[in-house]
């Protein structure tokens, strides 16, 4: 996609009212002719998106190369986890413990952190438009994250329904929504959670959250029930572990229904559908299903017409679309790079493995050969976790990620709630600090 | 100076100069294996949190290992490090090492309780803890470095020695060692800084 004339003349006008750069103590410059912002002086790199895959690819690339100009380009002001939020839900954690500001990135990094929202790209030109101005490149790595697709479900994409069925597949202010409509549910209320289909963030993400629902509702709620439509046919991931925990602890709670769609949703009445029934729950969580975010499709990534997913190698992550475009994190085709799990451990694999080929290609160096790993703790009460984990190598053959050793854990222990904990303490100051 | 001595001299610089050759590259293997570590371990090995242990700066003899013992599922215990260790070769698992083992030691920041590190210091001193683990506990030899190690970690080790889920000769001592004394001396080696 390459922006036209007529729309940078439009969007310099735009530019020159809000340019703001958050850490960046200078002024910046607006070009009145050209719309760009923060001209570029050296080689640079522009991150979009500083979640998990963008956030490790800024850190790394000046660790890699600290003469390297970064430029983060990400909406929000602060970073929020995913991993931790169904802690939020679950009434054991508060918003402030997930939330980790970008100020290490730009003080221990010098990256520079544009809070802008990602509009265009014209990767020929090496440019994206921002609605701050326009950014030029030399390379560019996008680790969007994923959005919803609520138009798979009848009358659900709408502001009315989107606010009475929260998702809270992205943290911030749909999890809080959520966790405030469970405090405000009286005893005895129902709640129901719907699972999607397959491939979606975090495989276990929500069997943890249906597991810490009901143990709030337990601590909390005394005779509330948890409904479950999952639309798989069974538990995605750490099925036999989720399994004994509800049996051992929440058999008077969790009724979970698999192989179950939603059908359709009406916002003003709360009654949800589904293909085995229809209910009219007090609190609804829908999940819905999930495709690459949608500036993935604004950008122009997207190799084939009908693809939902950006195809990347994953060698080192160039997009099959652009050879100075590169894509990393849940965004990813898992058709194109392997069968890894879409999470937050993965994309910061994905997030180094690129910093170190890009950096690698701007210095004139062929890329090392990708490391890969992934571990998601989930919780199963307020003390006991589980896991699973596994290390990949890139199989240089097939051109894909493939799984070298991994596993579960064996049971549920106090002692891995723990290193839940620290590990996302871990990868947190590896991303951030 | 004779050619034969000239001749010995330069073999001996080789003998020296090819591992340190070597030695960079194990490191450099070491890093690009052992980036994903960083995940669960932090950046550089400077674990934040107390339940995991920091590893950049942990002497190279012990890490290999440990490491190889994971591995081979002779510290089960270990459920994390048993899956992970298994996705390297031994060979791959000292370049790791290495590499982890060329870092700067950070210590702990850990909160500590300033009675039980008096506790703890008479008991190590009593035990011949720092005989073997050095004075500030940084390790000597292949001893390992438990000064300014994470608190959580040091506990939860030592319980495992002390049940004999990990075997090791040189801390069976610990098997008569109660809770509250394994707590003290974990608050006097983390507190170390
Ligand atoms: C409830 C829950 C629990 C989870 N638990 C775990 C876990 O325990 N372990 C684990 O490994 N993973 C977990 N995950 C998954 C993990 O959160 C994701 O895999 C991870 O966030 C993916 O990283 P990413 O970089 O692809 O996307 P994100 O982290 O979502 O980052 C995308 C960023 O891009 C920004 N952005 C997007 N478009 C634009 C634009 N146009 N302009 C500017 N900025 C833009 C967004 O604001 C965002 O900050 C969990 C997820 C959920 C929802
Ligand atoms: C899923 C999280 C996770 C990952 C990934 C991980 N570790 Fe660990 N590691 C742990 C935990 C937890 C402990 C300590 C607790 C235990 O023994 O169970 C530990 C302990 C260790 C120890 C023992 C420390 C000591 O002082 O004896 C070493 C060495 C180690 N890890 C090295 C590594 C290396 C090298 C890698 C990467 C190849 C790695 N770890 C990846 C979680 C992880
Ligand atoms: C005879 C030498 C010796 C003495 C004395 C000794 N240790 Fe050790 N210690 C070792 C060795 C060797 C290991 C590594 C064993 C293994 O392979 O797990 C070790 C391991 C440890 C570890 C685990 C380190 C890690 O990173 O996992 C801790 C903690 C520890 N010792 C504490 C102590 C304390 C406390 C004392 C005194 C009460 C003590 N040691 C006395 C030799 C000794």
């Amino acid at each position: 996609m390459s922006i036209s004339r007529r729309n940078f003349i439009k969007y310099t006008s735009a530019a020159a009212i809000g340019a703001g750069v958050l850490g960046c103590h200078h002024e910046i410059n607006v070009s009145s002719s050209t719309g760009i912002i923060m001209p570029k002086s050296s080689k640079r790199i522009v991150i979009l998106g500083g979640g998990w895959g963008g956030a490790t690819a800024a850190k790394y690339l000046k660790l890699e190369d600290p003469s390297l100009d970064v430029v983060l380009v990400e909406r929000q002001d602060s970073f929020i986890s995913c991993p931790v939020s169904n802690w939020v839900i679950g009434g054991f954690r508060k918003m402030s413990d997930i939330t980790v500001s970008y100020e290490g990135l730009i003080k221990n990094y010098g990256i520079k952190v544009l809070h802008a929202e990602a509009k265009e790209l014209d990767a020929e030109n090496g440019q994206l438009k921002t609605d701050k101005g326009i950014v030029e490149f030399d390379l560019l790595l996008a680790s969007p994250g994923i959005s919803y697709k609520y138009d798979t479900v009848e009358g659900l994409n709408t502001p009315d329904a989107i606010d009475r069925f929260p998702a809270a597949f992205k943290a911030g202010a749909e999890t809080v929504k959520l966790a405030e409509r469970l405090a405000a549910m009286k005893p005895g209320g129902s709640v129901l959670l719907t699972v999607p289909p397959t491939p979606y963030r975090c495989p276990p993400g929500p069997y943890e959250r249906i597991s810490l629902i009901a143990d709030y509702l337990k601590k909390n709620k005394p005779g509330s029930k948890l409904i479950v439509f999952d639309s798989n046919d069974g538990i995605v991931s750490k099925g036999p572990l989720f399994k004994k925990a509800w049996n051992d602890y929440y058999s008077d709670i969790i009724e979970y229904v698999p192989d179950n769609y939603l059908v359709s949703v009406d916002a003003g009445t709360g009654r949800v559908v589904s293909e085995k029934g229809e209910i009219t729950p007090d609190v609804v969580n829908v999940i819905p299903a999930m495709k690459a975010n949608q500036t993935a499709f604004d950008l122009g990534l997207m190799d084939k017409d009908d693809d939902e997913w950006v195809r990347a190698y994953p060698d080192t992550f160039m997009s099959y679309k652009y050879e100075n475009v590169y894509v990393v994190g849940d965004s990813t085709h898992n058709g194109a790079v392997g069968g890894v799990p879409k999470s937050g451990y993965v994309a910061n694999s994905m997030g180094k493995v690129a910093a170190s080929a890009m950096a690698r290609r701007l210095n004139g160096k062929e890329p090392l050969e990708p490391t890969y790993a992934n571990t998601c703790y989930s919780l199963v009460n307020e003390q006991e976790g589980i896991f699973v984990s596994a290390v990949y190598r890139y199989d240089k053959n097939i051109k894909r990620i493939m799984s070298v050793s991994g596993g579960v854990s064996p049971e549920r222990k106090a002692l891995f709630a723990k290193h839940a904990q620290n590990w996302a303490e871990s990868i947190w100051s590896d991303m951030l600090l | 100076m004779s050619i034969k001595k000239l001749l010995i001299t330069m073999a001996v610089a080789a003998v020296l100069i090819v591992p340190a050759a070597g030695f960079s590259d194990t490191i450099a293997e070491g890093e690009r294996l052992g980036k994903t570590c960083a995940g669960c371990h932090g950046t550089a090995g400077n674990t934040p949190g107390t339940y995991i242990g920091k590893i950049g700066g942990q002497n190279s003899a012990y890490m290999s290992k440990v490491l190889k013992e994971f591995s081979a599922d002779k510290r089960p215990a270990s459920v994390e490090m048993s899956i992970v260790a298994k996705g390297y070769s031994d060979i791959q698992l000292e370049s790791v090492a290495a590499y982890y083992a060329s870092l700067k030691w950070v210590n702990s920041d850990n909160p500590v309780d300033s009675k039980k590190i008096l506790a703890g210091k008479a008991m190590a001193s009593d035990n011949g803890c720092l005989d073997c683990h050095g004075i500030k506990g940084e390790g000597i030899g292949e001893f390992p470095r438990i000064g300014g190690q994470n608190k959580g970690y040091l506990y939860e080790v030592m319980k495992r020695y002390r049940s004999g889920d990990i075997s090791s000769d040189e801390m069976s001592m610990l098997s008569d060692f109660s809770d509250d004394q394994l707590d003290q001396l974990a608050n006097f080696f983390s507190g170390i800084r």
